[in-house]
């Protein structure tokens, strides 16, 4: 019987550069959507949406449903997962009964079942994950496990978050944003720039083909260290890499490349490069971060990385580390301002979130 | 053929008050109920910051420390935890809105804005380290969370998964237009400990659980009320099955005392 995998089957993303093919072909030509702020009042740079519409959620549902054909599911048999870190709070910012003009609540449960009404009417289950930043990786590890556990055939993976005052001084009082914009991995890196993801992965259970990017192994894990900030000596991040190794099966001199976290703070590329190194000892592949050119798309962001790093794997080439100039961890980091091909088939994407979460997903390519 | 699975532990923080393996203990003459539950309560030694902790992730926190004060450490990477939490940080997002509206965003509170922040002070708290899941759903969140920590260990992931169910809202926030009603319920706070073997000081409970796809009801009572039958059953050392469906998750959950 042949082995049956965990296939990338169709996906979509509104990323600050556009939809998945203007992101991919702008973010290997070195192209950055961060611009200069305030935003909110915020004296930052930020990655908005090209379109403001998309901020609302239904609105960017509505494009993605354009472009992910789910007509043909069985809703009896699909898993849907919403995963968001705050996703479209207006309603929030809106307070009162005048102003208030959305159709669901802050809540993200709210912002699911509203979602999931639209896309899948009459999908049996729905659950919302909500892991700060890491949200859509470990959403990505859930539906991976739901559909090998053989209750589903399907799971669609479904993750959004906008910029908004909420957000824009919260990141602000945390003293966690750059002020001209990203630089993942640099010795000038000063703080994360903000952006905005919405995205939509329908992954299957079955038989893969030659050129079908597969999830063979997802891994997660916490810090217990602290509530906000990373641990220092990157071990959570380490395990959550480990455990996703185990579960594809494989090991880390199988790793063609890494689709890094790479917030640009102090503490998050100190902390991913310790990890990488023991990880890799010392060898560690190619490396790139896309938050110099489309900011941090908070718990949207692990899920779009991951299918932006589908893409990368179809290529072999990773983008180049927009904001990136002279490498400012202590530990010998492959990320580089240029383009980076690589020649093998699987490739590692990283995720933290506040909370202390660590995640990684796997991604092989299956060769012909 | 599945491994079997324990229910070794468990603690609720419930409008009548405490309950756990060691018994019921109510709520003393002027405390509100979940909401005013104090450290000493539930924790025998110091921890500063517990008053400082945001509603839910007080309750969360509470229902934890409650449960391993009879059970033991569960530290380590082989320990997950799953939090189910309908009403997210709903509370502290209000708080912090207010905090902006003043013109001083409080980073203090920003950092409880996540229903992340929760599992993080239990994490941080009892050095939990293994794999993690935040369900922030509708009406069947903490069922969900039950449901995943059981598929995590069936698929070795974990030895132990902490599940923590909590619903817990400021009763100044509680009639606000924002908040759906299957958040709407009163504060309540669940931890139950599932393991791959059974401890020494455990409960020694076998488990079953089955939540296959099935047909989505109105809910017609919060999730959690589900918990409650399971708590009490446990209360009573009873063998006995549970089945629920809300809106967003159903299934069915059986324990029975393992001889």
């Amino acid at each position: 019987m042949p082995v049956q995998s965990i296939v990338l089957e169709q996906s979509e993303i509104i990323s600050p550069l556009g939809n998945l093919s203007e992101t991919v072909a702008d973010l290997i030509d070195g192209t950055s959507a961060i611009v200069p702020g305030p935003f909110f009042g915020v004296p930052v740079s930020c990655a908005p949406f090209q379109d403001e519409r998309c901020r609302h959620l239904d609105f960017a549902a509505s494009l993605l449903q354009q472009a992910v054909d789910l007509k043909n599911l069985d809703p009896a048999s699909t898993v849907f997962i919403f995963c968001c870190a705050k996703g479209d709070i207006s309603a929030l910012e809106n307070r009162g009964p005048d102003k208030n003009q959305s159709h669901f609540s802050p809540l993200p449960g709210s912002q699911a079942q509203y979602v999931q009404n639209m896309l899948i009417p009459g999908c049996p289950r729905t659950i919302t994950i909500s892991n700060a930043c890491a949200s859509g990786a470990i959403a990505v590890e859930t539906a991976k496990e739901l559909l090998e556990g053989g209750a589903f055939t399907h799971a669609v993976v479904f993750g959004f978050d906008a910029i908004s005052r909420f957000v824009a001084t919260g990141f602000s009082s945390l003293s966690a944003l750059s002020r001209a914009g990203a630089r993942p991995f640099d010795a000038a890196r000063d703080g994360l720039t903000l952006g905005e993801g919405a995205c939509m992965v329908l992954l299957t259970k079955r038989t893969p083909y030659a050129g079908d990017i597969c999830i063979p192994g997802t891994g997660s894990s916490n810090d217990a260290n602290h509530r906000t900030g990373p641990s220092r000596t990157g071990d959570g991040l380490l395990r959550a890499a480990r455990a996703a190794l185990t579960d594809a099966r494989t090991i880390a001199s199988e790793i063609s490349a890494v689709k890094c976290h790479g917030t640009a703070t102090a503490y998050n590329d100190a902390m991913e490069a310790k990890a990488l190194d023991i990880l890799f000892e010392k060898n560690i592949p190619v490396c790139c971060s896309v938050k110099g050119a489309i900011g941090h798309t908070s718990g949207a962001g692990s899920l779009l990385e991951i299918i932006l790093a589908a893409e990368f794997l179809k290529r072999h080439v990773l983008p180049p580390t927009a904001g990136f100039s002279s490498l400012g961890v202590e530990e010998t980091v492959p990320v580089s301002s240029e383009p980076q091909a690589f020649d093998r088939n699987t490739l590692l994407c990283l995720s933290a979130g506040f909370g202390g979460i660590n995640a990684a997903v796997v991604l092989r390519e299956l060769m012909p | 053929m599945k491994e079997p699975l324990f229910l070794d532990a468990f603690a609720a923080l419930l409008p009548s008050g405490m309950y756990s393996s060691r018994g019921f203990v109510p709520w003393q003459s002027g405390q509100d109920g979940p909401r005013d539950v104090s450290r000493e309560q539930v924790l025998d030694k110091p921890y500063p910051g517990f008053g400082k902790l945001h509603i839910a992730d007080r309750l969360s926190f509470a229902a934890a420390a409650l449960l391993f004060s009879h059970y033991g450490s569960c530290a380590g990477d082989e320990t997950g935890i799953t939090l189910g939490i309908p009403a997210g940080s709903f509370s502290a997002d209000l708080l912090y809105m207010d905090s902006v509206e003043s013109g001083f965003p409080s980073p203090v509170i920003f950092s409880a804005t996540l229903p992340s922040s929760a599992l993080a002070d239990i994490a941080i708290y009892f050095k939990i380290k293994g794999p993690n899941r935040v369900i922030a759903g509708a009406s069947g969140s903490g069922l969900c969370a039950f449901d995943l920590a059981a598929m995590m260990l069936h698929r070795g992931k974990a030895s132990s998964m902490l599940v923590v169910s909590v619903n817990a809202i400021e009763p100044a926030h509680m009639r606000s237009s924002l908040l759906p009603a299957y958040a709407a319920v009163e504060n309540r706070a669940y931890a139950f400990l599932l393991t791959r073997k059974k401890k020494e000081s455990g409960l020694h409970f076998c488990l079953e659980t089955c939540f296959g796809p099935g047909e989505k009801t109105l809910s017609e009572r919060p999730g959690e009320s589900y918990f409650d039958k399971l708590v009490h059953l446990l209360m009573e050392n009873k063998n006995g099955s549970i089945s629920f469906a809300t809106e967003d998750y159903c299934g069915h959950i059986s324990i029975e005392k393992d001889l």
